[in-house]
């Protein structure tokens, strides 16, 4: 075979001008790079290609072949055509001109132009590519199509089929990039409608993209629609921090009201996607629910109060409780949702001023350690973003990654379509399990069995050293060579690992997992076939007390894959990784959050700060945390709505600003940190966190002395060992990954820390035992958190609240059979502790034995019958009556 | 109603191997499906979903291109009159208000037919049937009849077969007969508007 490689880029013409791009390169793209724009409806970079408007058409025309008369240009459509040699693009030829007039003629018969009154209306690409290129008249005189108009095809998302202009960009995205493709054309030609199956509402946590990608005004967002025109709002770079992936957003708003969200690109970290909590989850910022003013507790009741006398009131209460009992007494708990300024202050403050160690921003955490791994010398997170786009193998341990960092989802998919294979251990079945590779169906809690059972396998048979010399090379083949005469590379040596695991075997962690050897065997192999294995751990599995186990079997397991990196926990909250940087950690000696709760429901922990935490909904142990409230003596809380947790035990309140009203920056899940700039004035008197502390601390003697934001980014920057690179101030618009371990800021590219050498196995302290036993009568719990949950910054906007679920169990068709319950029932879900009602979902989702509800959803929560010393415990279900038409409902869905 | 395991595996044994992708076999597997059950529902959208690894919303969206896919159930003769230009000039609009009124449907011209309330007849206009010669053509349950002139309305609905067209379908090359599941469509011949 000839060895000589084709060259690797074309030159071609565009224009006139001259430009060489790599071999593969559309036209359009070709185009682009030297600044020459061509009109489009159908193309975009993001999605695949079809062809279907016809507006990029081009004057095309290539060299003849040698000794032929050149034949004349033909009209080729931009976004489809490669790049050849020698070929000629004419964008501007009076044919191409002449053929996208016609192109817009045609669109135009149908199309309502009903600009006046369509949402688009002066950011549509069909208005302007209509001045640009269309006819200034239409020929056409016959009545034009009506269609649906102002149809919902959800409670989100409105169609208006008359607009529609068939360019597929909205059937192309939930089809390729989240994979949900809920929506179609039914019908074909003229009567081509928009639809969904039996005109279902649309479910994914992605629809509000489509409407971005609309190039005309058939898909509105219900929520924007008839609000205002573009030129009316205004506009503020932020980031979501409704979760940790950190998407960058642009926050519109009009009179100082947050009308719109759309997405900031940053290819980074959200590429140009937003889920729908980000995107209909901001109004919250202008609710009139907040609470305007501070209040104090007097005769047991909260009443309102100058900032002056609750500051006074608070820090009295609080320099009591420390005079009495010393500051071990007073616990501190949030950080998760605010900006770093805001836990910089909060930690300074925890530590100065109240000269506490319990300090946390975990909720319901049960172990010291913020991050598992750093005993092991690795972050939290050890890898981009971007690198789970080249994964050969992605594991999701413990995560509902779906509904935890569902823009991050994305990021995963790209990697399996990419060709990764998905690995998930999971007790039950979530979206993402719709593509995985290898689904490890495991006991609730024991998922340090089934990392063992990981590790046993590898032992059995040790992955090859140099993954990439695991895989097949195609290119090798290609060249005629024989693979299968090459040495066979040698094998790691894991003999290390062997004495870390004891006597662990396959069999045995299979046992005490519930998942067969043969699926961990497979698993295990998958894995160390893969060049760059990434494993993802749930935050949940971060916090519970067996984290430190866990970190260390997946840190062996990383090392035994010969990537160290490969592990990354998500973090608890969209702030969560700032908060561990600037210090909202226990100190030397100090409580975690979940146990500063239960030390203060013992009557030890005498008062409670909470920054924005709403324990009672949010401790995983209601009672304990009702206890808690009842028998601290001094609950200081800083809050944006009215809690149960102020109403039941604050003795002074707080009314704080809302993100889309501060100044400051953010870090996410990978750690990278970003700036985001306020999008409203505060009308109320309420004020930021970080002021709240300042001027506290004034009151309490030791004052913080900061009076504005970047005051606090500044001291940040140059205290934080992991932000010192970024000690000079400037925050890339991009945002920057910063490294705890491993030194400098970095890309994530770096070697490990100073620990993470290379070979070195580490014990795995036993945890205590979660699970339980196999064979067990009634149905284990298992609860995690749901996007839609925490219902309180979604509560002004009804459409988005409709998308929320009804508060729910779910239970496998045997065991619903067994129970004689059907579908759409309403259950009490009871524990010894008591019961709550939710809306009985009957699936395939667990599996018997097993039953789930989110922990975020529905009053009261499902915490309120939780215990904090069974993390699974065992419910039963039982019908509700309910009235006569709800039943007839329910038998109907039967 | 599920789809029956013969039918699935027609689907899975038979067609999915026929080619490069599974999504190819799909028009195929809803062919076989709506033979066995009359009309294709959101359920067996799911089931050949699963099949073929399809979203049901796609599958749908496929069966939705073709009119000889039914998504609701019809009657056990379907009953098409071509409008095409041949036959509209030779009354055809009129054999359709007709059948109508003998079957007791309305028909207005564009839009004839309906489901007799027994579920005994479905009428619907359809586009060229390729019998031109024999216009107004017919067709029930894809069998060719014609011409079947307003006057002759009472006369076909009491012996259709006296007005059947003699039309030897030649096999298709390479293919044992018709393909499975059409017994009744005259290959080469099937209806595509
Ligand atoms: S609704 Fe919008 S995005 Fe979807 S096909 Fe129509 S014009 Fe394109
Ligand atoms: S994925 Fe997370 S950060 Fe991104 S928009 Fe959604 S909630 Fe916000
Ligand atoms: S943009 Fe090229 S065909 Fe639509
Ligand atoms: S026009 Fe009626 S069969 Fe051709």
């Amino acid at each position: 075979m000839a060895a000589t490689a084709p060259p690797t880029t074309v030159t071609l013409t565009i224009d006139g001008q001259e430009v060489t791009v790599p071999r593969g390169t559309l036209v359009i793209e070709a185009a682009r790079q030297i600044g020459i724009e061509i009109p489009v409806f159908c193309y975009h970079p993001k999605l695949s290609l079809v062809g279907a408007c016809r507006m990029c058409s081009c004057e095309i025309q290539m060299p003849p072949p040698p000794g032929q008369q050149p034949r004349p240009p033909g009209i080729l459509t931009a976004c489809t055509t490669q790049v050849a040699p020698g070929m000629v693009v004419n964008t501007l030829g009076p044919q191409s001109t002449k053929h996208r007039e016609a192109v817009i003629e045609f669109l135009l018969i149908n199309h309502p132009l009903d600009c006046p009154v369509c949402d688009a209306g002066g950011e549509c690409p069909l208005q302007d590519n209509s001045h640009a290129w269309g006819p200034k008249e239409s020929r056409f005189e016959e009545h034009k199509r009506l269609a649906r108009k102002g149809a919902p095809l959800s409670p989100l998302v409105v169609l208006d089929q008359e607009r529609c202009i068939v360019c597929y960009r909205c059937t192309r995205f939930m089809a390729e990039v989240p994979g949900q493709a809920e929506l179609d054309f039914f019908s074909r030609g003229f009567s081509s409608q928009l639809r969904t199956i039996d005109d279902q509402p649309m479910k994914s946590h992605f629809q509000g993209n489509i409407i971005d990608l609309c190039p005309c005004g058939a898909l509105t967002s219900e929520t924007y629609r008839f609000k205002a025109r573009p030129h009316d709002l205004d506009h503020a770079d932020s980031v979501c921090a409704q979760c940790p992936v950190g998407c960058n957003m642009i926050i519109d708003s009009r009179s100082n009201e947050v009308v719109r969200v759309r997405p900031r690109q940053n290819e980074a970290v959200n590429e140009i996607w937003l889920c729908d909590k980000g995107r209909f989850g901001q109004y919250y910022f202008s609710s009139k629910e907040r609470i305007a003013q501070p209040h104090v507790r007097q005769d047991d009741q909260l009443r309102p109060a100058s900032w002056s006398e609750a500051i006074g009131s608070a820090a009295v209460a609080l320099q009591g409780v420390k005079g009495r009992y010393g500051g071990q007494a007073i616990g501190v708990i949030g950080g998760r949702n605010l900006t770093n300024e805001d836990c910089y202050a909060l930690a300074r403050f925890a530590s100065e001023v109240l000269e506490t160690p319990n300090v946390d921003h975990r909720t319901g955490a049960r172990h010291t350690a913020a991050n598992p791994l750093a005993e092991h010398g690795l972050d939290a997170f050890n890898s981009p973003f971007v690198d789970a786009e080249g994964a050969g193998a992605i594991m999701l341990l413990g995560t509902d990654v779906y509904e935890e960092m569902p823009v991050f989802w994305l990021r995963i998919r790209k990697g399996v379509k990419n060709g990764a294979k998905l690995i998930i251990a999971n007790p039950r079945a979530t979206e993402a399990d719709r593509v995985a590779f290898h689904r490890l169906r495991h006991r609730p809690g024991a998922e340090l069995a089934v990392l063992r059972g990981l590790l046993a396998a590898l032992v059995e048979s040790p992955p090859l050293e140099g993954p990439a010399a695991v895989e097949a090379s195609p290119p090798a083949a290609l060249e005629g060579t024989q693979p299968a005469q090459a040495p066979p590379p040698p094998t790691r040596d894991l003999s290390g690992l062997r004495d870390a695991l004891g006597d662990a075997s396959v069999e045995g962690a299979a046992e005490a997992c519930g998942v067969t050897a043969e699926t961990l065997r497979a698993a295990a192999a998958t894995l160390a076939g893969a060049r760059n294995p990434l494993i993802y751990v749930g935050a949940r599995l971060a916090i519970r007390a067996d984290a430190p186990g866990l970190a260390a079997a997946l840190v062996n397991l990383a090392t035994a894959l010969g990537q160290r990196r490969a592990v990354s926990f998500f973090p608890e909250g969209a702030n969560a990784r700032g908060a561990a940087l600037a210090g909202l950690v226990p100190g030397e000696g100090g409580l975690p959050a979940g146990e500063i709760i239960a030390q203060a429901a013992a009557g030890k922990i005498k008062a409670l700060y909470l920054v924005g935490e709403n324990v009672l909904a949010t401790h995983p142990d209601a009672e304990q945390a009702r206890q808690a409230l009842a028998n601290a003596e001094v609950v200081v809380v800083h809050e944006l709505f009215p809690t149960e947790t102020a109403a039941l035990g604050a003795t002074v309140v707080f009314p704080a600003t809302s993100l889309g009203e501060k100044d400051g920056t953010l870090t996410n899940a990978e750690g990278r940190i970003q700036t985001v700039h306020y999008a409203l004035r505060t009308e109320s008197s309420a004020r930021p966190d970080w002021r709240i502390l300042s001027d506290l601390s004034g009151e309490m003697g030791a004052s913080l002395g900061y009076a504005a934001a970047v005051e606090i980014t500044r001291d940040l920057l140059a205290d934080v060992p992991a932000y010192a690179p970024l000690a000079d101030g400037a925050i890339p618009a991009e945002g920057v990954i910063v490294r705890q371990h491993g030194g400098e800021a970095s890309d994530g590219t770096g070697t490990g820390g100073p620990n993470a050498s290379w070979g070195a196995y580490v014990p795995i302290p036993e945890g205590p035992a979660l699970a339980p036993p196999p064979g067990q009568e009634g149905l284990t719990l298992v609860t995690y958190g749901e996007l839609l949950g925490d219902e309180s910054t979604l509560q002004d906007v009804p459409e988005v609240l409709e998308m929320v679920p009804e508060p729910y169990v779910e239970v496998n068709r045997q065991d619903a059979a067994r129970l004689g319950l059907t579908e759409g029932r309403l259950v009490r879900l009871r524990t010894a502790r008591g019961g709550v009602e939710r809306r009985l979902r009957v699936n395939g989702r667990c599996p018997v034995g097993v039953c789930y509800t989110p922990d975020n959803l529905g009053r009261p929560r499902v915490n309120m019958i939780l215990d904090w010393a069974q993390p699974f415990p065992t419910v039963t279900l039982e019908p509700v009556r309910e009235g006569v038409a709800a039943e007839a409902l329910a038998e109907a869905g039967d | 109603m599920p789809l029956s395991q013969a039918v699935k595996d027609l689907v899975v044994n038979e067609y999915i191997p026929r080619y490069p992708t599974k999504r190819a076999a799909l028009v195929m597997a809803l062919w076989a499906a709506q033979n066995e059950q009359g009309w294709l529902s959101s359920e067996t959208f799911e089931e050949i979903g699963e099949l073929l690894d399809l979203d049901a919303t796609d599958v749908n969206a496929v069966a939705s291109f073709y009119t000889m896919f039914h998504r609701r159930p019809i009657g056990r003769q379907l009953i098409e009159v071509c409008d095409n230009p041949p036959c509209l000039v030779n009354n055809a609009h009129e054999t359709m208000q007709r059948l109508c009124d003998r079957l007791g449907l309305e028909s207005a011209a564009g839009h004839g037919g309906g489901t007799t309330a027994d579920g005994e007849y479905t009428v619907r206009f359809a586009e060229c049937l390729a019998a031109c010669d024999m216009a107004p053509a017919v067709q029930v349950n894809y069998r060719y009849y014609g011409p079947v002139r307003p006057d002759d309305v009472e006369r076909f609905l009491a012996n259709m077969e006296s007005f059947s067209i003699e039309t030897p379908i030649p096999p298709v090359p390479g293919q044992s007969g018709p393909p499975a599941g059409a017994a009744a469509t005259p290959a080469g011949m099937v209806k595509e508007g």
